[in-house]
């Protein structure tokens, strides 16, 4: 399939957007295109289990593209997409009530299937990328850290730190106070340290 | 020798010095404190470890997956009419459908001011006898009431009529007091008020 025309490419998000409205698909595309990457890491970082994320990602771009006209031109078009991200993810967690596992599975698994069943599922078959972090112990040790994190601090981490998001858009993004995101995030920097500690000895 | 309270290193002050922008007091702080360095360089160090994550991409086709889904949820009726009217279209139809019947309501108007002004003086005269009417049957109905004769009589005279509506005044005071204590947000925060 050919890649979207050279025009779409260079323009700015408010642009491809306008696009979009008119039920453009080339628009749609390069949408989809520019924000896959970063949308399907925060929440695969967040569920940690690569069809759900892959079927959450999908999710948040159909939300995204059925509500572009909703959208509201002077927001960043990232934080909004990242918010439908995160929320997706969030909601995701609380109904499975995931954000209380561990790497060593779920604390009310009874059974060793069921235990293997709700563990953090890193380094699983076909997560290749992961599984490449994984073997480095830093990378490995990091992401493990991170998906310890409670989830509102790991969504911060990861936006502000991977993404590179600025501390108002991410309180933007997650509707929270700025005072609020900075705590999280140092919070967060915080168990992160602990957890890497005995690395850096 | 009077020993001041050690003030470590903040939040604020962390960013600041990965931003090479710490401030004399938390540099000198830094240079003396131990344990402050130490966990600033291990702040360096995860934030390094955090900047070299990889990103993830989706399985190939993963925008044609997503523009698939979203045809297949589009509304039967907006995938009919998506590709002869886009969106703007139907709002410029809807705008001039609304200027179309404006227009037409002015002609008509002024075509028929005679038949127009008859309508509204029929309904004006109907609407008063109405109210007419009915204030009419409620009056009649209060006096008739069993109460009404001994209320009039004790009201009738101007010492005990001033007692009954004083006392209706300070009632009605009171109630409004009460309402405006339920109404008032509470000056400090409740637990679990956001619940």
């Amino acid at each position: 399939m050919s890649g979207p025309a050279p025009d779409l490419r260079a323009a700015t998000d408010q642009e491809v957007v306008l696009r979009a409205r008119t039920g453009d698909q080339a628009a749609y595309r390069e949408l989809v295109r520019r924000y896959e990457r970063p949308v399907f890491s925060l929440v695969f970082r967040m569920v940690r289990n690569r069809e759900l994320a892959e079927d959450l990602s999908q999710e948040t771009f159909i939300k995204v593209l059925n509500a572009l006209e909703s959208y509201r031109p002077e927001f960043k078009f990232s934080s909004w997409v990242f918010k439908i991200a995160n929320n997706a993810a969030i909601d995701h967690l609380r109904r499975r009530e995931l954000d209380t596992l561990s790497l060593e599975g779920s604390p009310h698994a009874e059974t060793p299937q069921m235990i293997e069943a709700t563990a953090l599922q890193i380094g699983e078959r076909g997560e290749t990328a992961l599984e490449e972090v994984e073997n480095r112990e830093l990378g490995g040790e990091i992401e493990r850290a991170i998906a310890r994190l409670r989830p509102e601090y790991r969504t911060c981490i990861l936006l502000r730190h991977v993404e590179g998001r600025a501390y108002e858009e991410i309180a933007e993004i997650l509707n929270l106070p700025l005072g609020t995101v900075k705590t999280y995030i140092h919070r967060a920097r915080n168990e992160l340290r602990v957890a890497l500690a005995h690395l850096k000895q | 020798m009077k020993k001041w309270p050690v003030n470590h290193l903040t939040a604020d002050d962390l960013d600041a010095f990965h931003s090479a922008s710490l401030s004399d007091a938390a540099r000198d702080h830094l240079a003396e404190c131990e344990e402050c360095r130490t966990m600033a360089e291990l702040d360096r160090a995860v934030l390094a470890a955090l900047a070299t994550l990889p990103s993830y991409a989706p399985a190939p086709h993963f925008a044609d997956r997503v523009v698939a889904r979203l045809q297949r949820h589009a509304p039967a009726l907006s995938r009919v009419l998506a590709p002869r009217f886009p969106a703007s279209w139907n709002r410029r139809a809807l705008a001039a459908t609304l200027v179309l019947g404006l227009g037409a309501s002015i002609v008509w108007t002024l075509l028929n001011r005679t038949l127009l002004l008859s309508w509204i003086n029929l309904a004006a005269a109907e609407t008063g006898r109405t109210i007419w009417l009915g204030v009419r049957v409620a009056a009649t109905n209060l006096t008739s009431q069993p109460w009404y004769a001994p209320l009039r009589d004790f009201a009738s005279s101007p010492g005990r009529l001033a007692l009954v509506i004083g006392g209706c005044l300070v009632l009605y005071a009171v109630a409004l007091a009460a309402m405006r204590r339920l109404l008032t947000p509470p000056s400090r925060p409740v637990p679990h008020g956001n619940w």
